[in-house]
């Protein structure tokens, strides 16, 4: 009887024990305290990392730093901490600073903070991701406090949409020895960071010494949350107001029970570079399995409306879009014929590799293969070895290397274009050999003034990328994230979510 | 003065483990992906690239990586972070607290579920005479963690809303699954353990002499079964001290085993070497508590161990 009355006792403890050993209140009432909480993953990393120069973590970084230049919705740019920016000759961009703004230090800002951040990106052993964005660039010149000039080894009109993506550091804070800026963040944004709990999230304060409008929450939580259901729940259980990174059909059952959905334009492309060889060498193979692909098939059933069909290396609201890849192509006879023509043995023998997010798509195309004479087989891998080049080329076997990346919030064609076609093509590694008139028609595409002239260089690299495919360019999958009744959300188009347009939501 | 003795050479022994642990560490990690690569991305500069490994000393033969690796951590250090570029144990630091504040909540959760179930259950079938106690456990044991995690997210936190679904909040969910996962695996090798016991003659008498199962368990059975629970629960404790990632991962719980998952995926040696060298010797160091608990609890094992 007494083990009986001990055992129903460990249970009631078991579960008191468990229950109820939580940190006080584990419902956060949405605004109550001023506080915003959003849950998300894809831009804000694991937070294990905040380096603002990494430019993974490009939630966070936004709201701490300021960047010189902001995309509109409308595709233009506007002020931020550049109040004017002008072209002085052909290799040269001014831009003129804003005065009075200081940093959450309570630090000036000037011209040599902005130099010596670029000066910091454009030093390769600092690997910062920025780089990439302002290759051309040689050098940053102050030419006073307030003007600042970036010199490029050839003509770039398209700089300034490349520059409003980085994030503007203190110059004291990057010359220090303890690498301070990786950890301790300190721009001259809307919100100043307050705590960081690494691996879990970033609490940021609203700075009342901010030069801009005052943000509406007075502090916001980042929470990193990898797995797209405890996202979820963070949702329903009201615990965030706004979670990222939402499943089509999260979005059904968020938008079932109140909630709301929001979307912002991709900024990925999802793609399959071509490892040439075996059967993959051959180009008829290649243009085969184009053909054998139904891009709208794989839209419409993996994302719904969450996702566009590729048509080009750049959604069509991007700059430098041509649209050279119909979704007519998907033709299986055309496919079958092109296999005949290439004297391959059918089905021919490959495999997909690609990571856990991107599973559902490689089956579909793995099966849609299948119609037209191949036998794929799908290979899950971690993402960050995707592309390890020991593990491409070990083996024999064609393969496929399925991936979204290329984050493009410059909606402009020239990156994904140069990394794709340019003389530095990272398909090289994969048995590509870029066209030789490429880098040509890279160069007049970044010096040229006409948008008419970038679209015709654009056109021109796809096309010899649909004679000779180093890739199948997939679909562009939209930013979907949900939102909580009585929050609501005012889309910016800019491929970002923009907590200035985020608030309570008012009548009418 | 024996025991010391027997506990130094445990250390001793614990040591060389670590060594060793780190050398398998070392050399199975040359065969995961190249960490440059999977830093700045496929489209990186060549510049880039090229600094980055002199940076980070990965354009040197592999033996002198070798030998300036354990030189390094002989003096206590693991280097900067492949990843984050930052020490090693400024990374693995943090997550090491969350996981031992994570295990030490579902430790006791695990055994007081190894003996709520393991007990029970085998106190009911000395009642009824019949065994089938192993079919619940099993079914239960055979739960993924994932889906257990899931449920419990959907019912305590969205439902229910007793804590927040992720984040160090989450914790008492994250140890309530990892407790109840690992309490019932105990709760099987506990109910094997008492079966094995309630056949023996002595068990038999004292059932034979009309003496009830509850006494019997009491009397004759937990104090033996707690020995071989004890010794499950040092290698549970070990195993949880390493991190669980499935958890983890759900209640976005900053642990070490989505660190070091992530740190495999790319290859960041230091934050491996530095995540293996705490879970190894923590593992080392409660194998060693467990054993001094089980001569504690069976004084007849203290011969056998000490000598």
């Amino acid at each position: 009887m007494r083990l009986r009355v001990g055992l129903a006792a460990a249970s009631v403890v078991l579960v008191m024990a468990a229950a109820g050993c939580g940190s006080g209140s584990a419902r956060q009432v949405p605004g109550s305290s001023g506080q915003l909480v959003v849950s998300m993953f894809s831009e804000s990393g694991d937070l294990v990392d905040i380096n603002p120069i990494a430019d993974h973590i490009p939630m966070p970084g936004a709201l701490i730093y300021d960047t010189l230049l902001r995309r509109t919705a409308s595709g233009g740019l506007e002020p931020r901490l550049a109040t004017g920016w002008k072209a002085t000759d052909a290799k040269t961009w001014r831009f003129t600073l804003r005065r009075g703004v200081t940093f959450q230090d309570g630090s000036s800002f000037d011209a040599n903070d902005v130099a010596t951040t670029m000066h910091y990106i454009l030093k390769p052993a600092n690997s910062s991701g920025y780089l990439r964005f302002i290759r051309s660039v040689t050098k940053v010149v102050v030419v006073d406090p307030n003007t600042v000039d970036f010199v490029s080894s050839v003509p770039n009109n398209l700089l300034p949409d490349y520059v409003n993506q980085i994030p503007i550091l203190s110059g004291n804070q990057l010359g220090t020895a303890h690498d301070d800026h990786k950890t301790r963040l300190m721009g001259t944004g809307p919100y100043a960071l307050a705590k960081w709990k690494q691996g879990e999230s970033v609490l940021v304060k609203r700075n009342d010494a901010y030069w801009g409008d005052r943000p509406h929450y007075a502090a916001v939580l980042l929470k990193a949350v990898p797995e797209p259901s405890t996202r979820l729940a963070d949702l329903q259980s009201r615990n965030a107001q706004v979670i990222a990174d939402v499943l089509p059909e999260q979005a059904k059952l968020l938008q079932s029970q109140g909630a709301s959905v929001a979307t912002e334009p991709a900024v990925e492309t999802a793609y399959a570079a071509f490892v040439q060889r075996g059967a993959f060498a051959n180009v008829k193979v290649r243009q085969a399995l184009y053909h054998a692909i139904d891009r709208k098939a794989i839209v419409d059933t993996v994302f719904g409306k969450y996702a566009e069909p590729a048509t080009s290396v750049v959604p069509s609201n991007s700059q430098g879009y041509a649209k050279v890849f119909p979704q007519s192509d998907f033709d299986v006879g055309q496919s079958r014929r092109l296999l005949a023509e290439a004297s391959v043995t059918t089905p021919v023998v490959g495999e997909i590799d690609t990571f856990p997010s991107m599973s559902s798509v490689a089956e579909l195309v793995r099966q849609q293969a299948q119609q037209a004479g191949f036998d794929l087989k799908v290979t899950i891998v971690p993402q960050a070895q995707l592309f390890d080049l020991k593990r491409v080329k070990a083996g024999t076997v064609p393969r496929l290397l399925m991936s979204t990346s290329l984050d493009n919030r410059m909606f402009d064609a020239y990156r994904p274009l140069e990394s794709f076609f340019g003389a530095q093509s990272f398909f090289a590694d994969f048995g590509y050999r870029p066209h030789p008139d490429n880098q040509q028609r890279l160069d007049s595409y970044l010096g040229a003034t006409d948008p008419a002239v970038r679209q015709a260089m654009s056109m021109q690299m796809q096309k010899t990328a649909q004679s000779d495919p180093p890739a199948l360019w997939l679909y562009f999958p939209t930013l979907v994230y949900g939102i909580a009744k009585g929050t609501c959300y005012d889309p910016a188009g800019t491929g970002q979510l923009r907590l200035d347009r985020l608030g309570p939501c008012t009548a009418g | 003065m024996v025991a010391l003795g027997w506990a130094l050479r445990r250390l001793a022994f614990g040591a060389v483990g670590v060594v060793v642990a780190l050398t398998i560490v070392f050399l199975g990690a040359q065969r995961l992906t190249d960490p440059v690569t999977a830093r700045l991305g496929p489209d990186a500069p060549h510049s880039q690239v090229v600094a980055l490994r002199h940076e980070l000393g990965l354009d040197r033969p592999l033996a002198v990586q070798a030998a300036d690796t354990a030189s390094n951590i002989v003096r206590g250090r693991f280097g900067d972070s492949y990843q984050f570029s930052r020490p090693a144990g400024q990374i693995v630091g943090p997550a090491v607290v969350a996981t031992l504040a994570l295990t030490i909540r579902a430790l006791p959760l695990s055994l007081a579920v190894a003996l709520l179930l393991g007990v029970g259950l085998t106190l009911v079938e000395l009642k009824i005479g019949h065994r089938f106690a192993g079919t619940p456990l099993l079914i239960l044991a055979s739960v993924p963690t994932f889906v257990a995690a899931v449920l419990v997210v959907q019912i305590l936190a969205v439902q229910l809303g007793l804590a927040p679904p992720s984040g160090t909040g989450a914790r008492p969910l994250a140890a309530l699954v990892l407790g109840a996962a690992s309490g019932v695996q105990l709760a099987l090798l506990l109910g094997d353990r008492l079966h094995e016991l309630a056949r023996e003659p002595y068990v038999l008498a004292a059932l034979t002499r009309g003496l009830r199962p509850g006494a019997v368990v009491r009397r004759h059975l937990l104090r033996p079964a707690g020995v071989q629970l004890s010794s499950f629960a040092a290698l549970e404790a070990g195993y949880l001290l390493g991190g669980a990632l499935v958890i983890e991962t759900v209640f976005a719980y900053p642990g070490i085993g989505r660190l070091a998952v992530g740190a495999a995926e790319f290859r960041d040696l230091p934050i491996l070497l530095s995540a293996a060298s705490v879970s190894a010797a923590a593992f080392l160091l409660v194998r060693l508590v467990g054993d001094l608990a089980l001569v504690a609890l069976d004084p007849r094992i203290r011969d056998g161990l000490f000598t």
